[in-house]
């Protein structure tokens, strides 16, 4: 029982998806151009760009996800930093703070393939720079959307335990370096959801993310909050500001 | 500043490119930058007025309002544009001469790094600012930016970069140019960016956002 429990929990998986399985709709993605799909606003065309991008990423996503969970024992937390067997990830305090409580964690990447970055590059150095972002933006928003569909599969397959998850984090994000993705990619089956990784750990595709997420009986997710980060000019940020005036 | 110069700073602002395009709904059925534009050039106003008084401001406006999170990236793309389509119209006249740029400016995304909406957004903008931009597109070297730096004669490199694992090797750049035209100026923005380093790598400009560095430009570089 406590084996195929184990197993049930631990090791790697890989989940692939289609558009409609994600909750990704035109407004979302609008909304992270900083702009809405209410009635009557004056950019309707982003709405009708949003949803031009959704019927092209029908044949031209590949949506894959996976992730593997890392047993307890293998894993110590401490301030700052993360060690699972013998690596030890410099994360930062930010990061091992929201982590701390975690019994296992799960190492993730997601992607949503190439093609669509493929037709917007196209776009963008053509005559088409605003489709070209749009579609660029849904890929961004797709991606996002395959990373939040783990997290819900993630939560699935620990519950049985009692187990809770935490928020994702990755690498490059409230000052864990960028260039510990390629750690963390050490412990993902080769070729992972065919990403692969560059000498300055940009992922290819680029509509890749990669990250960890804490599991266990006492962490719990937290809502999203700007405060956690120190980048002060980032447009997300703009955009929550602009909302909240 | 004469009406239709102002309506051509409108229509770009807008991001109204012709008569026939269904953006912004609120200037449906109007002229846009490509018709007024011609229309200044067939009523005989110095081109160089034109693209001063009337494409330019326009593009500046909308420079300033992305800064100040008034509006964000797809506006900025349909009001550079509208800019360009306006710029058909002017651009013979650069050949005799008529008109002139600002000055010239060497762009790329730097090494190692593939990001390139945020470096065309800095050229269009650096463009709408009425400076020659010769675009060396994403995961450039420092020896390209030499070699172009030789090749173009630019008042200023500007760099890009999305990713802290790259924007080191703004450093290399910076190096260079100074060794092999110490006369042109290094300005790098790009998202995880900050005036300490940018100070570090002795940039000689940072700005987080590209109106920031057309500014800079107009002011210490414009010819
Ligand atoms: C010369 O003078 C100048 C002056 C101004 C200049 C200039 C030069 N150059 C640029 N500017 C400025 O003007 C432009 C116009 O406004 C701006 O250019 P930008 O290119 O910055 O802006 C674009 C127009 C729009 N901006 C963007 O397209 C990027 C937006 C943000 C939110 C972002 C997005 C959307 C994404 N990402 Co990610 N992403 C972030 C970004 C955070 C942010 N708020 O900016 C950033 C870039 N990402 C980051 C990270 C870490 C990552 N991302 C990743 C993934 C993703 C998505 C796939 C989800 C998505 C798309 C990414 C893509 N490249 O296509 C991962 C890497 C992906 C890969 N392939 O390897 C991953 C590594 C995370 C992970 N481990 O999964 C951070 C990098 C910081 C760092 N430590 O290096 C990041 C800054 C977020 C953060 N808050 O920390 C300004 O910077």
């Amino acid at each position: 029982m406590e084996a195929s429990g184990r197993e049930a929990v631990f090791g790697a998986k890989e989940f692939r998806y289609e558009l409609a399985d994600l909750n990704l709709t035109r407004d979302d993605v609008v909304e992270e151009m900083g702009y809405t799909c209410e009635e009557g606003n004056e950019r309707g065309y982003l709405c009708d760009l949003a949803e031009e991008a959704a019927e092209l990423a029908k044949s031209n996503v590949e949506l894959r996800g996976g992730f593997v969970v890392v047993e307890p024992d293998r894993i110590d937390i401490q301030k700052g930093s993360i060690q699972i067997d013998d690596v030890v990830f410099d994360s930062q305090p930010i990061i091992t703070a929201r982590l701390r409580r975690a019994e296992g964690l799960a190492l993730f990447a997601a992607t949503a393939g190439d093609g669509l970055e493929k037709i917007s590059k196209e776009l963008m150095s053509g005559d088409d720079m605003l489709k070209g972002y749009v579609i660029d933006a849904y890929a961004s928003a797709a991606v996002e959307a395959v990373a939040d569909k783990l997290e819900a599969e993630l939560e699935r397959i620990v519950e049985p335990r009692g187990w809770n998850v935490t928020n994702r984090y990755s690498p490059g994000y409230c000052n864990w370096s960028v260039a510990e993705q390629s750690k963390l990619f050490s412990f993902l089956p080769e070729a992972f959801l065919g990403i692969t990784l560059t000498a300055t750990s940009l992922m290819r595709p680029i509509k890749s993310v990669s990250g960890v997420i804490g599991v266990g009986e006492n962490v719990k997710r937290q809502d999203y909050q700007c405060a956690v980060c120190d980048m002060r000019n980032c447009y997300r940020r703009r955009v929550v500001q602009s909302k909240e005036k | 500043m004469s009406e239709l110069l102002e309506r051509i700073a409108h229509v770009v602002e807008k991001g109204k490119v012709n008569k026939a395009a269904p953006f912004p709904p609120a200037l449906k059925g109007e002229d846009g930058a490509d018709e007024l534009t011609k229309r200044a050039v067939e009523e005989g106003i110095k081109p160089q007025r034109i693209l001063n008084e009337g494409l330019v401001v326009g593009m500046m406006k909308i420079g300033v309002k992305f800064k100040n999170n008034e509006v964000f990236v797809p506006d900025v793309l349909i009001a550079a544009k509208a800019m360009k389509a306006g710029m058909k119209h002017i651009e013979p006249f650069f050949l005799s001469k008529e008109v002139e740029y600002k000055g010239k400016i060497v762009a790329g995304t730097v090494a190692g790094d593939l990001h390139d909406i945020g470096k065309n957004i800095l050229s269009m903008i650096l463009q709408g600012g009425g400076w020659e931009v010769v675009d060396l597109g994403i995961d450039v070297s420092a020896d390209k930016f030499a070699e172009a730096v030789a090749e173009h004669k630019p008042e200023a490199v500007c760099m890009s970069a999305l990713l802290t694992t790259t924007m080191v090797n703004m450093e290399a750049v910076v190096k260079k140019i100074r060794e092999t035209s110490p006369e042109t100026k290094t300005i790098v923005g790009g998202a995880p960016l900050t005036a300490d380093f940018a100070k570090k790598i002795e940039a000689d400009f940072y700005s987080p956002d590209p109106q920031g560095a057309l500014e800079y430009l107009n002011s210490e570089c414009a010819a």
